[in-house]
């Protein structure tokens, strides 16, 4: 929009979106100062959901902190817990066996196709769309969710993994109705393309907005589908490889432009990526030990180690400092979203205020992890 | 069956010679016209718990649900519990806004809708008032909308509102400049405004065959003027920005719920008396014949609304102004040419070359839009 | 390209109102799961999703965290809990409060008095698994709403937990253990 140099003095207006959203983020709240219609800067401004859960985590053995974890992210709480297990065996130099780590993985990967179908609804629910295409995927996730609770016990915190491997064996129903699952997603994925990757309204509304160029997202640390989409190729499974993935056989999506629509196709992308993964998962699983025995006081040594995994947001690191107590002395997190959100000021400036939602929807945020 | 036909067109004949009895005639006309008047807005009221209750379950069923089902047998009375809850809210009128404006606006944006009930033909006869102007008529009426969302933007004292209400102003004046020149096309081939004789035009054949073009661009601005999705900004534009209707809270509001779904409502049964022939039809009652068109259009609002995401404000103006006002234009055009080039010679002849013609525009349409595809992308391997 | 893409969209929402009206069909006349025993539908299978609660539930897996239950010995109906307070310290919250009675009862420790603070317990299960004795377990109930905070709406105490375990395991068997 060109603005005439009239000589009028004109003044930017500052709107508040506030805490309360009648989008699905949670609450965070943005500052933005507009210039008529396009927007000039914009403040975020976090720590509504702030839970003190690194001051917690001290006060906690390394055991009693897995539930604790499992509230970061509330949505992908299997990744979180794996980062959160894995950080701890490598500062106690725990050997997980086989089956374990190939149980980790399938539910590693199942939790990447919730978060990214939960995204993707949450996205579109903010262009407009009614809850339609949000509701599809619920309906999806809810199978997925039903497999976790039938290994778990708990569909959404599942406290699931333990330091050298999972709490409780697969029951015997399982496998069947992984396999079943996993058989009917790529039709849903396939139906949930048909529905939205052609659409022109999501086309033109997606297209061009929100634009990242690479160099922008490496410079402000951004991880993720965000990098990702971006054209960057780094995906901490193929760079940084941890747990047993170097025996699975997938591609890692990228973009080419950086904006909202790509965002999006690296989600889809990512999806049928980790149905792959998954069904190499299940055909390779060997029969055998789920978890090593360990003290009942367990006590690392001393030292520190910085762990990160993949999780669907973007890199979830985990930084323990141990001084050979049962607590850990120093327990940070590393969250994703926070740090994908310091580059949204950048994406947001020269846009309409109406893009803003699509922007912070593309950027997946979720509080619990943004705010701990 | 005859007697069910005119089972509403009876009634008023025996009930106006039964006060004619012992009534002077101005007094007997009167009370007709009083009870027309009372039958319709009974009429309105009816349909819009109907609408109601039948959004709520179709959006459900879109996505894998039932609708209410709690309130009464499959939800019926989920209305009157909304009801009973819109009235009881408290009624909540900013400090500083403009008091008698503010009050004025949800009365005044009410209003239209029942005006253009006047002249809608609901069966053989059944019209309350046979103006030879009829669509003319809704035209100016359902304009008046327009000023009653400016007056509610600006009697609410907030920028925002103002700011929502102008974009509300601005996409419906808009929208209905390719509304009228796709319903011309329709006037052409009647050759009357009244829109009495444009279903008597369609005994033979409904307008939609002769004029597919026109419906599409008929039903794309109808469904901006009543900001249904996809083109609902004003609505929804509050996620970010207030709409036009934040300040208002309980009884206000739900005269904007209101009039929204009721214009919903007319304005497909208005693209069902253009196009898709009124209340003509085989087996039952015309009146009959009449609602079920217009909920069939009024489903295919619904399904639209509940599958696609919306435009931005500057991709609404867009797509009226670049692409849904030239092809209106081009249609009119293309439809009077037809229709000369045809005249005399039978109505099979008059279908098929529109059929044809609206073919060709299509064709033109999607070659320009593949050649401009085309340009772009080898200019940009050019570069 | 031109409207191609909003057409294959509403063809996919189609879809899907047409396919809840044909799982109605199936069901028909009934309304509700027999025996208010709903199932999650199989993956191949379209229709309508939800599940009516309260008319109908879903079933629990074995391993579901619900609410706490303490066990009896079956051959003596002494409460295999001892008192030891384990399952107090492994919880992160602090949810449990136990206190270990002087006097052995048939030989062992018995609690003299167990409190389980449904408020603000995480149902993480970390106590389940710490118990040596087997005597604490979950059990499918999850409808825990009361009217009140105190002892007795949210704040259980042993008979009650006890009175659980009689009705979840009455043979002493937790239903975790006999899925396999």
């Amino acid at each position: 929009m060109q603005r005439m140099e009239t000589g009028l003095r004109t003044e930017t207006i500052t709107v508040n979106m506030g805490p309360q959203h009648p989008s699905t983020h949670g609450v965070f709240r943005m500052i933005v100062t507009l210039d008529g219609e396009t927007i000039v800067d914009l403040e975020p401004v976090m720590g509504y959901l702030h839970r003190c859960q690194e001051k917690i985590g001290e006060r906690n053995t390394y055991l009693q902190n897995i539930p604790y974890t499992d509230r970061l992210d509330y949505i992908c709480s299997m990744s979180n817990n794996m980062a959160y297990v894995m950080a701890v065996e490598k500062l106690a130099q725990i050997e997980v066996p086989e089956r374990a780590e190939y149980i980790r993985i399938i539910m590693v990967e199942l939790t990447r196709i919730v978060n990214h179908m939960l995204a993707i609804g949450a996205l579109l629910n903010d262009l407009g769309c009614f809850f339609t295409p949000m509701l599809y995927g619920l309906r999806e996730r809810e199978r997925i969710l039903d497999l976790f609770e039938m290994a778990s016990g708990s569909r959404m915190m599942c406290n699931y993994m333990r330091f050298g491997g999972v709490r409780y064996d697969l029951p015997p129903s399982f496998m069947a109705e992984l396999k079943s699952v996993v058989a009917a997603l790529p039709a849903f994925i396939d139906e949930f393309e048909r529905l939205l990757t052609e659409n022109e309204i999501v086309l033109v509304r997606c297209r061009g907005v929100g634009v990242l160029p690479p160099e922008k997202a490496i410079a402000y640390s951004c991880t993720g589908p965000l990098l990702r989409a971006s054209g960057v190729d780094y995906d901490i499974r193929k760079v940084d490889s941890y747990s047993i993935y170097e025996r699975f056989d997938f591609d890692v999506p990228l973009g080419r432009n950086g904006d909202v629509y790509d965002r999006y196709l690296v989600r889809i992308g990512e999806m049928r990526q980790s149905l792959r993964i998954l069904e190499q998962a299940i055909e390779g699983i060997p029969e055998g030990e789920i978890s090593v025995k360990l003290p009942r006081v367990f006590k690392p040594p001393e030292g520190d180690v910085y762990h990160r995994i993949e999780s669907p947001k973007g890199e979830l690191g985990f930084y323990l400092v141990s001084d050979g107590s049962t607590n850990p002395y120093r327990y940070k997190i590393r969250s994703p979203t926070f740090i994908n959100l310091t580059v949204l000021p950048e994406l947001c400036k020269g846009h309409k205020v109406a893009d803003v939602v699509a922007i912070l929807g593309s950027i997946d945020i979720v509080l619990g992890e943004v705010d701990r | 069956m005859a007697f069910l036909n005119d089972l509403f067109v009876n009634l008023s004949k025996w009930l106006s010679s039964f006060l004619a009895q012992f009534l002077p005639t101005w007094a007997v006309e009167l009370i007709m016209m009083l009870l027309t008047i009372v039958s319709l807005i009974i009429f309105v009221l009816v349909t819009i718990m109907f609408i109601n209750w039948l959004e709520r379950k179709t959006v459900g069923r879109f996505q894998d649900r039932y609708g209410p089902n709690r309130v009464g047998p499959l939800g019926i009375l989920q209305f009157v519990a909304d009801a009973i809850k819109m009235f009881t809210k408290e009624d909540i009128t900013p400090a500083n806004a403009d008091r008698a404006i503010f009050n004025l606006a949800p009365v005044i944006v009410v209003v239209p809708t029942f005006l253009v009930l006047a002249v809608l033909p609901f069966g053989r006869g059944m019209v309350a008032a046979d103006l030879n102007i009829g669509f003319l008529y809704i035209v100016a009426v359902s304009s008046l909308t327009t000023i009653a969302i400016l007056l509610a933007g600006w009697g609410s004292r907030n920028k925002y509102s103002l700011l929502g209400g102008m974009r509300v102003v601005a996409q419906m004046i808009s929208y209905e400049v390719p509304m009228v020149l796709s319903a011309l096309g329709v006037i052409m081939l009647t050759g009357s405004l009244s829109l009495v004789s444009i279903v008597e035009g369609q005994s033979r054949v409904p307008f939609i065959l002769l004029q597919p073009l026109g419906f599409l661009i008929y039903f794309i601005s109808a469904v901006a003027e009543v900001n249904r999705a996809p083109f609902d900004l004003p609505e929804a534009e509050s996620e970010i920005i207030a709409g036009y209707h934040t300040e208002y809270s309980g009884m206000k509001y739900a005269m904007f719920l209101l009039a929204e779904y009721i214009n919903a409502f007319i304005v497909s049964s208005i693209a069902a008396t253009l196009f898709l022939g009124g209340w003509q039809g085989p087996l039952l009652p015309p009146y009959l014949w009449f609602i079920l068109k217009a909920y069939g259009i009024y489903f295919l609002l619904m399904w639209l609304r509940f599958t696609l995401p919306r435009l931005r404000i500057d991709q609404l103006m867009g797509l009226a102004w670049k692409f849904l006002v030239p092809l209106a234009l081009v249609n009119l055009l293309v439809m009077g040419l037809v229709m000369t080039l045809t005249q005399g010679r039978g109505l099979i002849t008059l279908v098929l070359a529109s059929l044809v013609a609206n073919g060709l525009i299509v064709a033109a349409v999607v070659t320009i839009y593949g050649f401009a595809k085309w340009r772009r992308k080898t200019m940009r391997v050019a570069t | 390209m031109l409207g191609l893409g909003i057409l294959k969209g509403l063809s996919v929402t189609l879809r899907h109102l047409v396919d809840t009206y044909l799982s109605d069909l199936r069901r028909f006349p009934r309304r509700y799961a027999p025996q208010g025993r709903a199932r999650r539908l199989h993956p191949t299978e379209r229709g309508i999703f939800t599940v009516q609660y309260p008319e109908e539930r879903l079933e629990m897996f074995p391993r579901f965290r619900g609410a706490l239950m303490q066990l009896v010995n079956p051959e003596t109906a002494i409460p295999k809990c001892t008192g030891c307070g384990i399952c107090a310290r492994s919880c992160p919250v602090g949810v449990i409060e136990v206190v270990r009675a002087e006097e052995k009862r048939g030989g062992q420790y018995v609690p003299q008095s167990y409190t389980w603070d449904l408020s603000s317990c995480l149902f993480c299960g970390l106590c389940v698994e710490s118990c040596p004795f087997g005597a604490l377990h979950h059990t499918p109930e999850y409808e825990l709403s009361s009217y009140g905070r105190k002892m007795g709406e949210l704040i259980y105490d042993l008979d009650r937990l006890l009175a659980w375990g009689q009705e979840y395991a009455p043979d002493g068997v937790p239903p975790v253990e006999k899925e396999k």
